[in-house]
């Protein structure tokens, strides 16, 4: 039986696995430009659930690495803040991609290895 | 999507909080994207002329937490005191310095009451290295008591840091008034009293000082001396500031918000009025009644003169304390929360 100590120990590591995860989540959506709302919306539909306050301060350290551009543009009717993938980012994620299939593949084999 | 007074303000006080929390450059382009992104929650929310009430507000702004919790977020994470504590950390510094500052202050008062008089400069320096050795013991006994609970409680919530990070809506900070829209109806009526105080004082100049009166007794009209040669004098002055002061009236009204361009604006033409007014206090008597006799019969002007020369003295000292005390208020109020 699942206690509430456990449950509380089971959505530590569930954050944990999440948090190393969540860079490729954002990168992959942002081949297109986005503003941080719509990203949001547009993650948590595909069932990738995340958060204003994850979300934008990753943006931001992803723009100060170089990954992304971003642009303030005033439509309908207030300003919002775009943000796309660059060229370095595109190399970036494609090889996050590869080593995400890497893993998997690693973790699938380990994981039915008890079964 | 509409916003109304209340609800707008309230945002206003949750995007300057969260400001405050910030530090950088890029604190006012933090504030402006989680205030792009509140918008767009309402607007998700509720309908396109649905008006935002501040229950509404409320209620988006206490989801998304106390503006420490919000402005957590975008810190770097620190080696020492992680972001998880980092709030309270800061809090419990905060408090100590003061207490430990307070202390040594009250301890300073007292010896110098009850002890040796001794050199008053050589004391000073005495309280401030007693000033500087304690701050810089409380700070670091408080981060080496946050540093080890940082790395004991690592896996254990806090029901302290839990309260911060909950919103409570008193505690966000109130606007400076320099912050808040323009009272039209205010400004206007000093730009009206502008325009009449430019046109009054520059008539003065050119009659130097004198006003046309019909005369009771021979029905005729008469130029009577109204203002003395020595306030004559300072009307060009007078005329350089109100017209620098209704510049700035005319543009608060066109941009319909104060900015730190119109704070600093007023905080120096309040410096000069302060000057102005000494001067003008230095120029006594500023009136003079003595045609009124001649032309109209009247008596006792000299009397009437004497008392509103005593009740100018009177206005213009009260004038010099309040424009000291409005430019020094300005001025702090600017230095620690400048208007952007």
């Amino acid at each position: 039986m699942i206690n509430t100590k456990q449950n509380e120990e089971f959505e530590k590591l569930q954050q944990e696995l999440r948090r190393g995860v969540i860079v490729l989540a954002v990168m992959s959506q942002l081949h297109s430009e986005q503003y941080g709302y719509s990203l949001i919306a547009s993650l948590n539909e595909k069932g990738f659930e995340v958060g204003q306050d994850t979300l934008y301060p990753l943006l931001r350290r992803l723009e100060q690495q170089g990954l992304l551009e971003s642009e303030w543009r005033i439509e309908d009717p207030r300003p919002r803040r775009y943000y796309k993938l660059n060229e370095t980012g595109r190399e970036m994620l494609e090889r996050l991609k590869q080593e995400w299939s890497a893993q998997e593949t690693i973790i699938r084999r380990l994981l039915d290895e008890n079964e | 999507m509409k916003t109304n007074k209340a609800a707008k303000e309230l945002l206003e006080r949750y995007l300057l909080g969260v400001k405050r929390e910030l530090s950088g450059k890029e604190r006012a382009d933090i504030t402006a994207e989680i205030e792009s992104y509140l918008y767009d929650v309402l607007a998700e929310r509720y309908a396109e002329d649905h008006e935002t009430t501040e229950k509404e507000m409320e209620a988006v702004l206490m989801e998304m937490g106390s503006p420490r919790k919000v402005a957590a977020q975008y810190r770097p994470q620190r080696a020492l005191i992680g972001s998880r504590i980092f709030p309270v950390y800061s809090l419990v510094m905060r408090i100590v310095v003061a207490v430990v500052i307070g202390a040594v202050t009250l301890s300073f008062i007292i010896s110098s009451i009850v002890g040796q008089p001794a050199n008053a400069g050589l004391n000073v320096l005495e309280w401030l290295g007693s000033i500087w050795s304690g701050a810089l013991s409380a700070f670091g006994m408080v981060t080496i008591v946050f540093a080890i609970i940082e790395r004991k409680s690592e896996e254990r919530a806090l029901e302290e840091i839990e309260d911060l990070q909950t919103l409570n809506i008193s505690d966000l900070p109130q606007l400076p008034e320099e912050q808040k829209e323009v009272n039209r109806i205010g400004k206007s009526s000093e730009v009206l009293l502008g325009i009449i105080g430019l046109t009054f004082f520059t008539y003065m100049r050119g009659s130097s000082g004198y006003v046309p009166l019909r005369s009771a007794l021979d029905n005729q009209v008469h130029m009577l001396p109204f203002l003395t040669g020595s306030f004559v004098r300072l009307i060009p002055f007078i005329l350089v500031l109100t017209g620098l002061d209704l510049a700035r009236n005319i543009t608060l009204l066109v941009q319909n918000r104060h900015t730190a361009l119109t704070n600093w604006w007023h905080i120096g033409t309040e410096c000069a009025n302060g000057v102005l007014l000494g001067f003008l206090i230095s120029s006594l008597p500023l009136f003079t009644l003595e045609g009124l006799n001649e032309v109209l019969g009247l008596e006792n002007v000299l009397h009437i003169q004497s008392i509103a020369n005593s009740g100018m003295a009177i206005a213009l000292g009260l004038g010099i304390a309040s424009s000291v005390v409005d430019v020094i208020k300005e001025i702090v109020r600017e230095l620690k929360h400048p208007t952007i």
